[in-house]
């Protein structure tokens, strides 16, 4: 089972000298989840190349991961195998890989010794498979000398480790659970976690696991970690309330839980940075979380909610966030006060927003990929890139990543296009009395005016009606029994 | 013209409707039901066409409905919200179709907590003084007089049974909330139940403010006879608020509608659209107005206490007597 990979030659070679360099080699560029590329390329962008992928898998529904790119090679995962290209959109190397669920893989050092890092195997839960109790043949043991263990039904749950060079494979060590969060890299530990609430930390060198912990709940989206935080969103259920968890990197231990109010169920991924913890909630806020003590600093309120697989964007002083209803929201780190918004008025339901050079990049449900002027909050761009959902941006030095589905589905690059130009288009929600007041005139006016001449007509035509009416009852003439009568 | 009232009816109306009185729990909470309402009730369409000639005609109505629609917007951006302006295609319904917008309205602004709290009662009353102003420039309409400043004043009559009304509305919603989440996941009985209130409380709650315009009672006689009216056999009033709730709560949550996205700045469309629907808001109220005035001499008096030997009453009297 597989998805038909079609290298397209759209434009393939005309961005020989763009090279995919460092800055993005996992969700949102880092394991803070900043989400940001000051040095990205600005708008307006054409597409330079575009690999084409079916959707596939058990259900034939799964796309293309969300890419990740360093050392001149974008890498993404498809349901059952994992691609690198180069900077041209030209294959570098492609191999099978276990079906499982398509999450942002990690990209780990750099040099000869990268490594792609990534999860595999649906476990017993596989969408569209028949629960099998024999192990998967391809499983092999891993360099430490364990095996893999094969869960009850499906692929068994697997992280693994290839050369970033070439494709080939350093290691695998067995998970928990199937990790719908993908991996998160720091320079001495990765993080994964478990649809079950687990977290593993591995050592990025032998893959050995460190610790593994359960914190709760479910967990889907990517962790955050810090120096000394490791930042996990467990999803609510029956048994337990959303929770951001901090874990202590050195051992799993529990450093806090906060279990924000008014939010039972969702919240999105978590940024971070050097004091505080950025997530939004299903209660339509986002809110800052100290990273000391697990203490709520503030909390700002949105006109919808951010999806649960997004994170803010933390750019300057301020946190970008965007909600499901394609509203631009830039907040002040310190306090969460809104400095502009601009609603564009497109579903994002898809991943979270980028930041490139000064422009934050949204990629809608619509397929549309929008820029936004981070300094004024202006529409600047927009263009239609896909017939279907666009999702996942990614920023290199020289160009955005995303994932489009519908007709043409699989992975698209866009550059800087020289030649293109501009708008500037403020948000609906700026208030113009003028606009206002030609709608009130245009609208209103002529509505109320119409009825006014139906409603004399009709009063004409039946009279007022007023004799056919009873006469009304004053009940403090009548002294009505029964108390009724008010004094 | 007479000041709208006549004298008061001979007391053989509670005797002559007992015959068919079928005793319940509300009817002993409301007093019993009565068929003779159902005969002197006007058909639903010929109400409706009274309540917008007595509406849409006067001037006070069909230039201050864009008017209030407008200053109601206004007052929202200037408190912050953004949209979607066509929320307010129920900002002059009924409660408690126009409750939901109030507290949409109210949680989006102030969130939950005390100034949640605050707000949502802010808004209730601004609820409670619209459904009084409404109500009065269409029963002074309906009645032939002609509508002028002075039904400002009058309103002031209809205000406590309106704030009622918007108060027992919030309450039903909170009660559709919570009996709506614990049968949520039962088939589709929670909706059953969110649009079963709202039937209820239109068909229950919406004859009170004229009521109270028209007969000065004290506002648990209003309510008690607004109930009354609607639960009499044959009038039609669930088929009129089903008629009502069902395509103000689609127009709500219709999508694609002018007006539908954030953006403080509406369009032409959408202000032609918010100025309709509330006309027709309007016109539907009048025609409540118009429905109950039509009845008002039918609708039947609770019947009083008996003084004694009664089957509590007799034994209250025997407790006192022994003391």
């Amino acid at each position: 089972m597989g998805i038909a990979l079609l290298a397209s030659a759209s434009g393939a070679g005309a961005a020989g000298a763009q090279g995919a360099s460092d800055g993005w080699p996992q969700f949102q560029g880092g394991p803070t989840h900043p989400g940001s590329a000051p040095d990205g390329p600005r708008p307006p962008f054409r597409e330079v190349w575009f690999l084409e992928a079916r959707p596939g898998g058990p259900t034939g529904t799964m796309g293309l991961s969300a890419p990740v790119a360093a050392d001149d090679t974008v890498v993404v995962l498809a349901p059952d195998a994992v691609i690198a290209l180069g900077p041209d959109g030209a294959d570098r190397w492609r191999i099978d890989r276990r079906p499982g669920p398509t999450v942002a893989p990690a990209i780990v050092g750099s040099g000869p010794d990268a490594l792609v890092v990534f999860p595999e195997g649906f476990g017993p839960n596989a969408p569209g498979l028949t629960p099998s109790p024999s192990p998967s043949p391809t499983a092999s043991s891993t360099p430490g000398g364990s095996s893999p263990t094969p869960t009850a039904a499906g692929a068994p749950v697997e992280l693994v480790a290839v050369a970033l060079a070439d494709g080939s494979e350093r290691w695998r060590t067995p998970l928990p659970a199937a990790s719908r969060s993908g991996v998160t890299a720091t320079e001495g530990a990765l993080y994964v976690a478990g649809t079950d609430g687990s977290v593993s930390a591995l050592d990025p060198a032998a893959g050995a696991i460190r610790w593994s912990v359960r914190v709760g709940g479910s967990i889907i989206a990517p962790i955050a970690a810090t120096e000394d935080r490791v930042l996990v969103s467990a999803l609510g259920s029956a048994q337990a309330r959303f929770s951001l968890v901090a874990l202590d990197p050195a051992d799993g231990r529990v450093l806090w839980r906060y279990e924000p109010p008014g939010a039972s169920t969702l919240g999105s991924a978590v940024a971070a940075d050097e004091e505080l913890a950025y997530l939004g909630l299903e209660d339509r806020t986002v809110r800052a979380v100290a990273l000391d003590d697990g203490v709520e600093r503030w909390s700002a309120r949105l006109n919808a909610v951010v999806n649960p697989l997004a994170s803010p964007v933390l750019v300057d002083d301020a946190v970008v966030v965007v909600d499901i209803g394609g509203q631009v929201y830039r907040l002040r780190r310190g306090d969460g006060v809104r400095l502009w918004d601009h609603a564009l008025n497109v579903g994002v339901l898809r991943g979270p927003a980028v930041v490139s050079d000064r422009y934050v990049l949204v990629a809608s449900s619509q397929g549309e990929l929008l820029a936004v002027e981070l300094d004024g909050g202006e529409l600047v761009w927009r263009a239609s890139l896909a017939t279907g959902v666009l999702r996942s941006l990614a920023v290199t030095d020289d160009l955005v990543l995303a994932i489009r589905g519908g007709a043409r589905s699989g992975l698209v690059a866009l550059a800087h296009d020289e030649g293109g130009s501009l708008i500037r288009v403020q948000s609906p929600t700026v208030f113009r009395p003028r606009e206002l007041g030609i709608g009130l005139v245009l609208g209103a006016l002529p509505a109320a005016l119409a009825a006014l001449g139906i409603g004399v007509l009709v009063r004409r035509r039946l009279g007022s009606g007023a004799e056919e009416l009873q006469p009304v009852v004053d009940p403090l003439e009548g002294g009505l029994e029964g108390g009724e009568v008010g004094s | 013209m007479s000041d709208g009232y006549r004298s008061p009816p001979s007391p053989r109306r509670p005797s002559t409707d007992r015959r068919e009185e079928r005793r319940g729990f509300l009817d002993r909470l409301v007093a019993p039901r009565s068929s003779s309402v159902a005969a002197a009730m006007p058909p639903l369409r010929a109400s409706i066409t009274r309540g917008i000639a007595a509406t849409w005609s006067t001037p006070w109505i069909a230039i201050g409905v864009p008017i209030v629609v407008a200053l109601v917007w206004l007052g929202l951006v200037a408190a912050g919200f953004q949209g979607p302006f066509a929320l307010l295609v129920n900002a002059l319904a009924l409660p408690p179709v126009a409750t939901l917008t109030d507290v949409s309205l109210a949680g989006d602004r102030a969130g939950g907590g005390l100034v949640g709290l605050g707000a949502l009662a802010g808004v209730i009353v601004l609820r409670g003084i619209l459904l009084a102003l409404v109500t009065s420039a269409a029963v002074t309409s309906l009645r032939g007089e002609r509508v002028t400043r002075w039904f400002a004043v009058l309103a002031l009559r209809a205000l406590p049974a309106t704030l009622a009304v918007s108060v027992l509305s919030l309450s039903l919603l909170l009660a559709q909330s919570i009996l709506g989440s614990v049968l949520g996941g039962a088939g589709g009985l929670g909706l059953l139940v969110f649009f079963g209130g709202l039937v209820l409380g239109v068909s229950w709650l919406s004859f009170a403010p004229a009521i109270a315009l028209a007969e000065r009672r004290r506002l648990g006689a209003v309510l008690q006879r607004s109930v009354r009216v609607a639960r009499s056999p044959g009038s039609g009033t669930l088929t009129a608020a089903v008629l009502y709730v069902v395509p103000s709560y689609a127009m709500l949550v219709a999508p694609g509608k002018p007006g539908g996205l954030i953006g403080v700045n509406a369009s032409p469309g959408a202000w032609a659209l918010v100025v309709v629907v509330n006309l027709l808001h309007v016109a539907f109220t009048a025609a409540q107005a118009y429905r109950y005035l039509a009845v008002a001499a039918s609708v039947p008096e609770p019947t009083p206490p008996k003084p004694s030997g009664g089957r509590s009453g007799g034994a209250r009297d025997r407790r006192r007597s022994r003391r």
